[in-house]
């Protein structure tokens, strides 16, 4: 092969006005194009998922009105199913609680959520972390592709320190309908079945206060081999607990701790049929509760004991509580947390007169 | 691409594709415009050793080490005629390079293998290992050096006079991270002499180059790798379809971004005025393994041929020898890009191939002649891809049970609708990198479109252009080749 440039004749220079031209007019037509299109698209998402962008909006929406969220919940879904905010708030009276957890989310993602939308905007004096063994797996790949997917969100990317190329370059960008569009160039599959009508099954939004939304299959327990499967599959693929979960959930929890924010953990609870699809069983459930005791940071932070007083009828498949188990939580979090840190306690350290 | 022995690359960290180099770069060059020749070199040394310290400046000492050994090696190699001597000064080049790469490369593989093998004797091991950074490129730059070593104990070149420009030769930033390994018979002489402003057709060959090398990074590579890391993640919970579609996907994205960053790193360079040689010549239109290994990671591949595969006795010492030697060539090769089985297994079975096409004794010449037709051409090279793909599982599989996992639910033929928008992906980028990689051949030049009339070549950059509009934005996804 010869690529060598002295191969090449030297260019004119109206071939490279010609050129230049072409360029050019192929540009301003893609735009055209993008800007003709862009009215039948939908608006592109910012975050990973419907519920996170969902959240993300109720979130700004509570700072914007400046309504105070004394408690926010953190995890993945077994926190969404599993603590009702709003059976939470009447239990605990005085506190008001937001339920920031996401579908899909381990630890790692929850540091991330937590430390650039939740903390900034809701600022909440006491955090709940629930936790399952799930979300403390390293090798798990839902926990991965969300973290990822979580990571490289436009939303994501709108917060957070800037450089002044970065921005400069963002306020380019959004002049041209063509980068406005490319999120749904780069899914051209999903664009054909949206401009197709064929979209997929619209997904429940939460609730007020992050209220996990109630379906049909709610109350019906679903522990078949299909969701065993799902589960072993994609959430215990292989099972590693103690590296980068384990430290997201350390700097999680100095993070909250160093902004005055009572901490507390809770290990969720969950069916006998979840040990089922964990590749230690009760082994790997045991380290938990271990790792769990082992953690102390003062007098800021806790770990909430549960009773155990959810039996088959409180969840709606092994791993996640159904609409009666999360109203039967949500009171004895509030039960506890009223307790640990009463509402005089909580206003007087943020600095707020109760 | 988790591996071990991962580089961590930081966003900030100044490579091809990052807004740092698109500052770095005018600077460089209108610096390097304004000197004169030693001037010259100087500049372009230090930003080299800028480029490769923005990374990690603590390897910086590393990097002038094997600089440092490999050019009093060669100096001392030019004062002496006795051969015992030579033998000794060569020996020690290719003890401290490979020393280098042993502990920081190799160490932990070789302590965990032994320990595996210990304890399968029923003996308990408690080996140490060493929690080390691999630094980037250093196979790159290793390799480089010992190169030079070995050519002026060889008589082939002539020591070079300035440790300044030797200096340049082993960190020159286009290629220090990850290729190509040039030859100092070809580099240093470009370096040692003065060099002419180049010329208008340089210049556009060289940017056409980036622009294609970008186009291949961003819009080829970094969109395959999503669908790549969720087939290999789990290949247990993906249908046989989808995992064909995730290999196919991965052959995609490692010669995107490895021909990619070639074609950039030889455009930069031409912008200086310093050819780099070609690493790729369209390896997936080869029509035997024998032709793919020429045309793939050249640079690599003559580096293996001339200083290990010649040296063992090549095909000069029949057949048998032929083939242990294809296969120690093919699995040393192996094992030069990770420390781990995967790549020694990959390795393997590429030695294996060339063995089995050595032992057929069919071989086609170099060169490409007449249009490609259906049996000559397509279906040769579609089996050629097919078995390089098969190997590609084990250099991307992040550990040998993935890889086995990959290869028994791939031939378990369990259909299921694959995910839509992975698969127009990966035809959309097959058909761009076989169109480019036609074009390319046909025209015998890799600047084809510079051959183009006007308007097709407005056409073509434009749409280079917006592919790399479309697709960028994300995070800054470093090199695959970085972490060899």
């Amino acid at each position: 092969m010869t690529g060598h440039p002295s191969a090449l004749s030297s260019p004119p220079r109206r071939r490279w006005v010609v050129v230049t031209v072409f360029v050019v007019a192929s540009l301003l037509l893609a735009e055209i194009i993008a800007r003709a299109v862009e009215p039948s698209l939908p608006p592109p998402d910012q975050w990973p998922t419907t519920q996170t962008e969902a959240k993300a909006d109720q979130i700004a929406q509570l700072a914007a009105d400046g309504s105070p969220i004394d408690v926010v919940f953190l995890g993945s879904s077994v926190v969404v199913q599993g603590v009702d905010p709003v059976a939470f708030n009447k239990a605990a009276g005085d506190l008001t609680s937001y339920n920031a957890a996401l579908d899909g989310a381990s630890l790692r993602s929850v540091e991330v959520w937590a430390r650039d939308v939740v903390f900034p905007n809701l600022d909440p004096k006491v955090v709940v972390i629930g936790i399952t063994t799930r979300d403390m797996n390293d090798q798990g790949v839902s926990q991965q592709e969300f973290y990822r997917s979580l990571l490289a969100s436009s939303g994501l990317e709108t917060l957070g320190p800037k450089s002044g190329v970065t921005r400069l370059l963002n306020e380019i960008t959004s002049l041209s309908a063509l980068v406005r569009i490319r999120p749904f160039l780069r899914q051209p599959g999903t664009t054909l079945q949206h401009v197709l009508g064929q979209d997929e099954e619209v997904e429940l939004l939460p609730g007020p206060f992050g209220a996990a939304p109630v379906d049909d299959r709610a109350f019906l327990y679903d522990s078949s081999e299909s969701w065993r499967n799902f589960w072993r599959t994609r959430h215990f693929n292989d099972f590693i607990m103690g590296g980068q979960e384990l430290s997201a959930l350390h700097a999680l929890i100095t993070m909250a701790v160093e902004q005055e924010r009572v901490v507390f953990l809770v290990e969720m609870p969950f069916h006998d049929d979840y040990l089922t699809v964990q590749p230690n069983g009760g082994a790997a459930v045991q380290r938990l509760h271990d790792v769990l005791a082992s953690i102390d940071y003062g007098a800021a932070f806790g770990l909430i004991p549960l009773e155990d007083q959810y039996g088959s009828e409180a969840f709606r498949d092994p791993a996640h509580l159904n609409p009666t188990g999360a109203e039967t939580l949500a009171a004895e979090l509030a039960a506890y947390v009223s307790d640990s840190v009463p509402v005089s306690t909580l206003r007087t350290r943020a600095g707020i007169q109760p | 691409m988790p591996r071990a022995v991962a580089v961590d690359i930081r966003w900030y960290d100044v490579i091809f594709n990052s807004l740092e180099f698109v500052v770095f770069l005018p600077l460089v060059l209108i610096a390097y415009f304004r000197l004169r020749h030693k001037g010259q070199n100087l500049m372009l040394l230090i930003a080299s050793y800028v480029f490769y310290g923005w990374w990690d400046y603590r390897f910086l000492a590393l990097l002038a080490f094997s600089t440092f050994v490999d050019f009093a090696v060669g100096h001392y190699l030019g004062r002496t005629e006795d051969p015992k001597t030579r033998k000794r000064l060569l020996i020690t080049s290719v003890v401290v390079n490979l020393a280098a790469l042993g502990s920081f490369k190799y160490f932990n593989f070789f302590v965990d293998s032994a320990g595996a093998v210990l304890e399968r004797l029923g003996l308990s091991a408690n080996l140490p290992t060493l929690r080390i950074i691999l630094p980037v490129g250093i196979s790159f730059y290793t390799f480089q050096s010992m190169s030079y070593a070995f050519d002026v104990y060889r008589r082939r070149l002539e020591p070079a006079r300035s440790p300044l420009d030797f200096a340049l030769y082993v960190a020159y930033f286009p290629q220090l991270v990850a290729g190509p390994i040039e030859r100092a018979q070809a580099l240093l002489p470009q370096i040692t002499r003065p060099r002419v402003r180049p010329t208008s057709s340089q210049v556009s060959s060289g940017l056409l180059l980036i622009l294609i090398g970008l186009f291949k990074k961003v819009a080829i590579a970094d969109v395959m790798a999503p669908i790549v890391e969720s087939a290999f993640a789990t290949p247990k919970a993906n249908s046989s379809i989808a995992l064909l579609v995730g290999l196919y996907a991965f052959a995609l994205q490692i010669y995107g971004d490895f021909s990619g960053y070639t074609d950039i790193a030889r455009g930069t360079s031409r912008l200086l005025g310093i050819e780099l040689m070609e690493n790729f010549s369209q390896p997936y239109l080869s029509r035997n393994i024998t032709a793919f290994w020429r045309t793939w990671h050249i640079s690599l591949s003559t580096w293996l041929y001339d200083y290990l595969y010649i040296p063992l006795g090549g095909n000069r010492k029949g057949r048998l020898a032929t083939y242990r030697n294809l296969m120690i060539v093919m699995l040393l090769g192996g094992l030069w890009h990770g420390a781990a089985w995967t790549f020694v297994i990959w390795g393997g079975l590429h030695g294996i191939y060339l063995a089995i096409h050595r032992w057929r004794g069919k071989y086609v010449p170099r060169g490409y002649q007449g249009r490609f037709v259906l049996r000559r051409d397509i279906i040769p090279a579609l089996a050629t891809f097919h078995l390089v793909a098969f190997a590609w599982i084990f250099f991307r599989a992040d550990s040998l049970s993935t890889a086995i996992s990959y290869v028994q639910r791939l031939f378990q033929f369990r259909i299921a609708v694959p995910d839509p928008n992975s698969l127009i992906l990966v035809a959309a980028a097959a058909l761009a990198v076989v169109s480019i990689d036609l074009w390319q051949r046909n025209s015998g030049s890799h600047e084809v479109m510079l051959q183009w009339r006007p308007a097709w070549q407005g056409l073509a950059y434009a749409s280079l252009l917006l592919a790399i509009v479309v697709f960028s934005g994300g995070p800054v996804t470093p090199f695959i080749y970085f972490q060899f």
